[in-house]
């Protein structure tokens, strides 16, 4: 079965080409890690995804129907998106930012049913003890928690991240990454994440997409596709990988 | 859902109806109490004596009645001006957005100089000027104000220009009417004229008669539910174009939107009572600081707090150098200056609680 279809999509910025025949496929409960350099187009793909940016030519395939056919309200309650950063958030409260989630379901204000789903969702994220703190009094760790709760809370069948772990201390990259694993296997969320990384991407997806310069580099599983020679060939560095520790070192 | 979770939400929201609430108490206790104060004295019983229909003394009834108007007034259009700026700081991004920093004030203003231009030559346009004397220069104001908010329109959706690049070259057009305005002051206008238009820029609470009370009652509630509606994604537009597209909006209709309604809003306020550009920026920030962001509670708290803070800037501009009456926006700037303020000092680590 397949949740996500991304067929040939060429993307454009104005004439430059952002992505250039990009197709991958995406399994309910996969976790997908996309990886490149900076530019090499993982945000774009991820937009393209949700439909915030369209393809010239090519199609995306949600469940089985193409994302231009559908309204905006649907694929929002398909699909979570959760940036790399907000614009401003401060004077919200966590309640009320993640309650923003759950714009695709209201109609004209919030019922008690979505606060419940809120609160829900802030204790899948382990930050019920956060419902009333102001978003700008966050740590970085429980900031990103929220912004994958506000994803979660319209409960999409797939979730695109945005470089998760950005900002992180280790141990709240480790735990990040913890809860959308727990999210994909228990929950059968399909996600989609770039990473910078390497070890992280080794480790925590089943599957990698490798871009350069707007096109597929590589495809498959992080063994095939994290080696030596393609680090060499995409990022420009000498690298070894451990295998036995699952762990990318560069030279 | 555990019990604890559902008191902790409840928590925040009962704080927040509570502060809405007390400020209704303090509106609806404001407005008799401004009534009641004045050159000619009337008792607070005698407000609510003339509200529920008692008779009284005519000459008592004709200066509450001219007071009450005042007051109402003063209601209507706090609620417009500060609910339009709420909604402008949010679809702008822009803490300095209000429908005036859109330069809709500059441009009423330039329709007023204009409407005394076009009343000044000609018999035809005398007799013009003369028939429809007290709906002319409102008028005036209206249309450019208008004109102003569709070319802020034209500028963002035809050039697809940025929130902050739109707030930019509206600003830069606001300086192009000042300047207009000053050339014509300069040049043409004569004292008498310049006169109506500084005071005209004052703001004037007492301008409106009963017509102009009755169509401000009449739109006023329209323009309240168009406010409310749009809470959730003035919510969502806040955090991020983005994600409020994801989120299923689309965020330059939203914009689209939100400009035509909050102008609309200040347009109609600005052309019977003049320039009060400070409402539509102060009142708002000071109800996020009691009730945080959130705009199905932010929209209706400035709603509150417009008028509140423009009834008391009334009573202190009527009473401070009695008989003298002060020119209100004056007044207004004075209170409502420091109060933000002091606000912002003392409030800097906490939104609400």
């Amino acid at each position: 079965m397949v949740i996500i279809k991304v067929l040939k999509v060429d993307v454009y910025y104005g004439s430059y080409k952002a992505l250039d025949k990009v197709s991958i496929t995406v399994e309910p409960g996969e976790i997908v890690g996309i990886i490149g350099p900076n530019g090499s187009g993982k945000t774009t793909l991820l937009k393209t995804i949700d439909g915030i940016l369209k393809p010239k030519i090519g199609s995306v395939y949600i469940d089985g129907r193409e994302t231009a056919s559908l309204k905006r309200r649907e694929i929002a309650k398909l699909i979570g998106y959760v940036p790399q950063r907000l614009e401003t958030s401060a004077y919200l409260s966590v309640l009320d930012f993640v309650l923003t989630g759950r714009r695709p379901y209201i109609r004209l204000g919030y019922t008690k049913r979505d606060f419940e789903k809120a609160m829900n969702t802030l204790k899948i994220v382990n930050a019920l003890h956060l419902a009333e703190r102001r978003m700008d009094q966050l740590s970085g760790g429980e900031f990103q928690r929220i912004l994958i709760a506000r994803a979660l809370v319209a409960d999409p069948q797939v979730l695109l991240l945005d470089e998760p772990t950005t900002n992180l201390d280790p141990r709240y990259q480790v735990e990040i990454l913890r809860l959308i694993e727990k999210l994909a296997r228990e929950r059968k969320v399909a996600i989609i994440m770039s990473l910078h990384d390497l070890t992280y991407a080794y480790r925590f997806p089943d599957k990698i997409v490798m871009l350069k310069n707007g096109r597929i580099y590589a495809i498959g599983k992080p063994e095939e596709v994290i080696t030596p020679k393609n680090i060499k060939e995409v990022f420009g560095l000498e690298a070894l990988v451990l295998k036995e520790l699952r762990a990318v070192v560069f030279k | 859902m555990s019990k604890g979770a559902n008191n902790l939400s409840k928590g925040a929201l009962s704080y927040r109806i509570l502060v809405i609430i007390t400020l209704l108490i303090i509106l609806a206790f404001l407005i008799p109490l401004s009534t009641s104060i004045g050159l000619y004295n009337v008792s607070f019983l005698d407000v609510f004596k003339v509200l529920f229909k008692y008779s009284l003394p005519e000459s008592e009834a004709v200066a509450l009645w001219l007071r009450l108007r005042r007051s109402l007034v003063a209601v209507v259009t706090g609620i417009l001006l500060a609910g339009g700026g709420a909604v402008m700081q949010a679809a702008l991004r822009n803490p300095l957005a209000s429908p005036f920093t859109l330069g809709i004030s500059h441009a009423a203003a330039l329709g007023v100089a204009v409407s005394l231009l076009i009343g000044q030559t000609g018999y035809a346009s005398m007799w013009f000027t003369g028939f429809a004397r007290p709906y002319v220069v409102p008028l005036f104001a209206f249309l450019f104000a208008l004109a102003q908010a569709t070319l802020i329109l034209l500028l963002a959706q035809r050039a697809r220009l940025e929130p902050r690049a739109i707030v930019l070259s509206a600003i830069a057009m606001a300086f192009t009417y000042q300047a207009i305005l000053a050339l014509l002051q300069y040049l043409v206008l004569n004292e008498l004229q310049i006169a109506t238009i500084v005071f005209w820029m004052f703001g004037d609470l007492s301008r409106p008669g009963n017509v102009e009370l009755q169509v401000l009652l009449l739109l006023t509630p329209i323009l309240i539910v168009l406010y409310m509606i749009l809470h959730a994604d003035l919510d969502l537009i806040l955090i991020g174009d983005d994600i409020a597209f994801s989120s299923g909006i689309s965020p330059s209709r939203l914009r689209l939107i939100a400009t035509i309604i909050s102008a609309f809003g200040a347009a109609l306020a600005t052309s019977f009572i003049g320039v009060l550009a400070f409402l539509c920026l102060v009142a708002p920030h000071i109800a996020r600081l009691l009730v945080g962001a959130s705009h199905r509670y932010l929209i209706p708290a400035s709603m509150l707090l417009g008028p509140i803070l423009l009834i008391v800037a009334d009573i202190v501009s009527r009473t401070i150098l009695s008989p003298i009456t002060l020119p209100v926006g004056i007044v207004l700037s004075f209170i409502g200056a420091p109060l933000l303020i002091a606000l912002l000092l003392r409030g800097n680590s906490h939104g609400y609680h």
